[in-house]
């Protein structure tokens, strides 16, 4: 009797668990936008970086775009998930831009290295600029098959109590 | 005390309110908004190393304090009624509690049943919902995900003992449970609506804002903390008032 109970209840709790958070998953998508420029006086042959931590979904992209006053500055961008080893870096020489798709949902580090040329002309200024914005991706593409394993447990264990229950009676 | 704990939180299929509640904060009360934590300041990336210190300040429940008080007053209201009201088919049933322990323990009991049915559901959720935010991380390093779990927690408590004093009197005090529920809307509402004289706006609840740009950025936190005591402590006190007397009405009502 105590068994099939426990067997009810945490198939119950897994089940409500898991089937508020897929539900909660379908919900339109929040946030997003893009964030102001940023810019950076540098030296002749400086190297300079700036990094900034984001909250993304899985398959939301990010796009960073470089925009230097001067076509012989270079800019490596990295992004990295924190607590895993999956890095995804993109050297970009003068203006351009690189869209990123996270592999999954988790906070994530982006790093902008701004590298000076060795010599510039006489009287050019400069200054690197990075722009950064993140589309989310709307968020039943986003349902990752994991969050459905919470279900199945949860449902086994309730068959598996009243099945039981139905035995001893 | 024991049974009478077990009683008000197993009996009668209240643990299926518990499990409601959770279920109900997990897909009501929670979301992950992209974010980002402010640009850091540019640095030599040759002498100073990636600074990586803000990762968990970007995992992110939406649990506003507006929101988790919208949310969390008609539940906690529609407990006491539960608990508290005579007339919630109880009155044979409290009569039986009352011929096994004395009305204090009664009373504590009941209360203590209403912290846990909503704040176990809130820690649960809680727990659950930042581990699911960056599952990678938490693998790596729970404690990084979880650390400031507690202190957030406390905040809730302290929002939800305003909450409970302001619905446990009129639960005890009106014997019809439809009176018991309208009556702290009504009040607050009209309360909060009236243009009364300084300071008496102060003593009213809720005050309910987001008191920190960052709830993961434990400086921001604990002066978010600081400020929301500063704000509330009229309110704590008239809701410690509150359940005093309905403690003293609790202690009285229908003796023989």
């Amino acid at each position: 009797m105590q068994l099939t109970r426990i067997l009810w209840f945490l198939g119950l709790a897994l089940l409500l668990f898991g089937s508020a958070i897929i539900l909660n998953a379908f919900a339109p998508p929040r946030g997003g936008g893009s964030g102001p420029p940023e810019f950076l006086p540098l030296d002749p042959g400086e190297v300079k970086a700036s990094s900034v931590v984001f909250y993304l979904g899985a398959g939301d992209k990010l796009t960073v775009s470089v925009d230097p006053t001067y076509p012989a500055i270079s800019n490596r961008i990295i992004l990295e998930k924190a607590g895993s080893d999956w890095t995804a870096e993109e050297l970009l020489e003068g203006q351009g831009a690189k869209v990123f798709k996270a592999p999954v949902r988790g906070s994530y580090i982006l790093t902008v290295e701004a590298i000076a040329p060795e010599e510039a002309p006489e009287g050019v200024d400069l200054v690197s600029c990075f722009m950064h914005s993140v589309q989310p991706v709307p968020r039943n593409d986003a349902v990752e098959p994991s969050l459905y394993l919470s279900i199945i447990p949860g449902l086994v264990m309730i068959v598996a109590s009243i099945y039981i229950r139905g035995k001893k009676s | 005390m024991k049974s009478v704990l077990s009683w008000e939180l197993l009996s009668g299929g209240k643990v299926y309110i518990i499990l409601f509640l959770i279920f109900l904060l997990i897909y009501v009360a929670a979301d992950y908004p992209p974010r980002k934590v402010g640009g850091l300041a540019w640095y030599d990336p040759s002498t100073t190393t990636r600074p990586k210190g803000d990762v968990r300040s970007v995992l992110e429940i939406g649990w506003g304090m507006g929101e988790l008080w919208q949310f969390s007053f008609p539940v906690v209201i529609a407990l006491a009624v539960y608990l508290f009201s005579y007339d919630v088919g109880q009155g044979l049933l409290r009569t039986y509690m009352l011929s096994q322990v004395s009305r204090t323990t009664l009373f504590v009991g009941k209360l203590a049943a209403m912290f846990i049915a909503i704040f176990l559901p809130m820690v649960v959720s809680g727990a659950f919902l930042l581990a699911l935010a960056d599952p990678t991380l938490f693998l790596k390093d729970p404690l990084l995900v979880w650390g400031d779990l507690g202190l957030r927690l406390l905040l809730y408590l302290l929002m939800m003992y305003l909450m409970i004093g302001f619905s446990v009197l009129p639960a005890v005090a009106f014997k019809k449970p439809l009176y018991a529920f309208v009556t702290p809307f009504v009040v607050l509402y009209a309360l909060q609506r009236a243009r009364l004289p300084e300071p008496i706006p102060s003593f009213i609840p809720p005050v309910p804002f987001l008191y920190y740009e960052n709830p993961y950025d434990l400086d921001l936190y604990f002066r978010g903390l600081a400020r929301f005591w500063v704000d509330a402590w009229p309110s704590l006190t008239i809701a410690t008032i509150m359940l005093i007397a309905a403690y003293i009405l609790f202690l009285k009502m229908d003796q023989p």
